[in-house]
């Protein structure tokens, strides 16, 4: 038995019908456009949302500013850095989206690295700092609204908040985001080990 | 490319390359519904990427390319079928059905087992390889310098043979 042999078994078995082609095309241009309206709709939903929350935030702020003292300005202000590290990393993994899967394997698998190494740092790095963040805010909210209440209710507030938020964000990560790195490390392990072998 | 070019585009390439995509697709994934799933995954990235299509190579070049992509994705996807060696639920009646099977039918079926055993980069290159493809090519749709893919074709065809010759 030799090579030649098998190559020309292999090229000579039964293949697929594509049958009607424009039955095919129908079909995909089905699923795309389906695709498509899906992709509009999600992204008209949270350009919506944002839109209005950045409305209704500059109204209660220009609204109530004489009310409330400095920790009213600062949380408004974290509030809206928060929407923006959000709306800046929702582009950027919308982005890793448009994928060219007519490049060459190498750079396809180098592509799809970049793309894991983004989703951990999403979960791991923004995560962070979207509680971070959050956490600052209901701070400077819980100090404006107990400012006529004794130190000891005020402290007590944010004691109870900050535990709360950390109790959440432990349980968090011992679940979800546990289940979501393990995976992209896996499938991080996979890609380097096909892209090595790939090359060497 | 304006629409009802890019229709002769697809029907022409539907026409010329369906059958050596469903043979990459045989080549990857020895269960054959789900190389019909990646086979129709494959159709459908042809389709959307045709308008991206600006000839810095050849076509052929160009399906292929997407063809193993679309495959290591779909891999990726379907980690459970990735590089795994065949129960033995599926080689028992792959042993009984052999007699009643016609000699080339049943070489074929063992040569698509034998690729099954391979590594991952390795069933991606031997489906360029068994499609004809030359190292230049290999090397263009894989991405690395043609000396290497030469050495790994020869050890993944040297296997191949050893685990043909098995039984």
């Amino acid at each position: 038995m030799n090579f030649e042999d098998l190559q020309h078994s292999w090229k000579n078995q039964p293949v697929k019908d594509p049958g009607d082609t424009d039955q095919l095309k129908l079909a995909m241009e089905t699923s795309w456009n389906k695709h498509q309206r899906k992709v509009l709709r999600t992204n008209l939903f949270l350009s919506i949302c944002f839109l209005m929350t950045c409305v209704g935030l500059a109204f209660i702020y220009f609204s109530y500013r004489a009310h409330f003292g400095w920790a009213f300005q600062l949380s408004m202000l974290f509030i809206y850095i928060l929407m923006f590290i959000f709306l800046a990393v929702s582009w950027k993994s919308y982005g890793f989206r448009k994928e060219n899967r007519a490049e060459n394997s190498t750079s396809y698998i180098c592509y799809q690295l970049k793309k894991l190494q983004w989703q951990r740092k999403t979960i791991t790095v923004y995560g962070r700092v979207y509680v971070f963040l959050l956490w600052i805010d209901f701070m400077c909210y819980t100090w404006e609204v107990t400012s006529d209440g004794s130190a000891l209710f005020r402290f007590s507030a944010m004691a109870v908040i900050t535990f709360y938020i950390i109790v959440l964000m432990i349980w968090q990560r011992l679940t979800q985001q546990k289940k979501a790195l393990k995976s992209i490390d896996e499938l991080t392990s996979d890609f380097s080990q096909l892209k090595n072998k790939l090359e060497n | 490319m304006s629409g009802e070019k890019e229709e002769e585009y697809f029907n022409a390439l539907v026409k010329n390359h369906h059958a050596s995509i469903y043979r990459i697709c045989r080549a990857y994934l020895y269960d054959a519904s789900l190389a019909d799933d990646l086979y129709q995954e494959i159709l459908y990235q042809v389709w959307k990427s045709l308008k991206s299509f600006k000839g810095n190579s050849s076509i052929s070049t160009w399906v292929y390319r997407i063809s193993v992509n679309t495959a290591i994705s779909f891999n990726s996807k379907n980690k459970r079928h990735q590089y795994e060696t065949l129960p033995d639920l599926y080689q028992v009646p792959y042993e009984h059905t052999l007699v009643k099977k016609q000699e080339e039918e049943a070489r074929l079926d063992h040569l698509r087992y034998c690729i099954s055993l391979l590594e991952q980069q390795d069933r991606l290159i031997i489906s360029l390889v068994l499609e004809d493809k030359s190292y230049q090519e290999i090397s263009e749709i894989i991405g690395t310098n043609s000396n290497n893919v030469g050495v790994k074709i020869n050890r993944i065809k040297a296997r191949i043979l050893k685990l043909m010759e098995k039984k």
